[in-house]
């Protein structure tokens, strides 16, 4: 379900303000928690998430659980961009393989990876601020050009 | 949910919440909504995984 939905979202989203805007988490979960009773409920705001929500911490799990369930229930409020770590190559290197494998298996991985391959790349704030976890390539000319890119 | 059972009432700290031990029932944590379609409730959910709720496949 949750796949679906960021399959079906551009690679450059758009979202208005008020907006909270969230930097890595890194699988801490009681964090995450934290920081959404503290910045308010996501039925009444927006929410942009900037990447990197597993690896390090080891609760990467929890993070996305949460996440993806937010995501389902305000699909327009709630974004989730991708980040560097949600990838194969990081999450081999780091840690949220080993910790999905071991309290799964390979099958739930690879689900988290496609649903990694279908995240949104960036987004435009109420048309004033572009936002993006790791910063703007320097063959990026037109901001247009970012719906161009394959992410699948 | 079901939290960790105390049943000689030996639990040392008592002003604490107990774990959550059994996986969520689907009934729960999938609601219908008036249109008939099932949402998770995120806010179970986040409560749940707080208590250490087990997660399963």
């Amino acid at each position: 379900m949750g796949t679906d939905i960021f399959k079906n979202e551009p690679n450059l989203v758009k979202i208005p303000e008020p907006v909270v805007v969230v930097g890595d988490i890194h699988g801490q979960y009681y964090d995450l928690v934290h920081m959404l009773n503290k910045a308010g409920d996501p039925q009444k705001l927006n929410y942009l998430f900037m990447g990197d929500y597993v690896d390090r911490g080891i609760f990467g799990l929890e993070c996305m659980m949460l996440l993806i369930t937010i995501k389902i229930n305000f699909p327009k409020k709630f974004v989730l961009l991708r980040g560097n770590h949600e990838s194969r190559n990081m999450t081999e290197s780091f840690t949220f393989r080993e910790e999905v494998i071991t309290r799964f298996d390979n099958q739930v991985y690879d689900l988290f990876m496609e649903l990694f391959d279908a995240l949104p790349i960036a987004c435009v704030v109420d048309d004033k601020y572009l936002a993006m976890h790791g910063g703007i390539s320097p063959e990026l000319n037109l901001i247009e050009e970012i719906n161009s890119v394959n992410r699948f | 949910m079901e939290y960790l059972p105390d049943p000689v009432n030996d639990r040392p700290l008592k002003d604490l919440p107990p774990f959550v031990n059994k996986a969520i029932d689907d009934s729960l944590l999938f609601p219908r909504n008036s249109e008939g379609a099932e949402i998770p409730d995120w806010r179970l959910l986040e409560e749940f995984m707080s208590k250490e709720g087990p997660l399963s496949k």
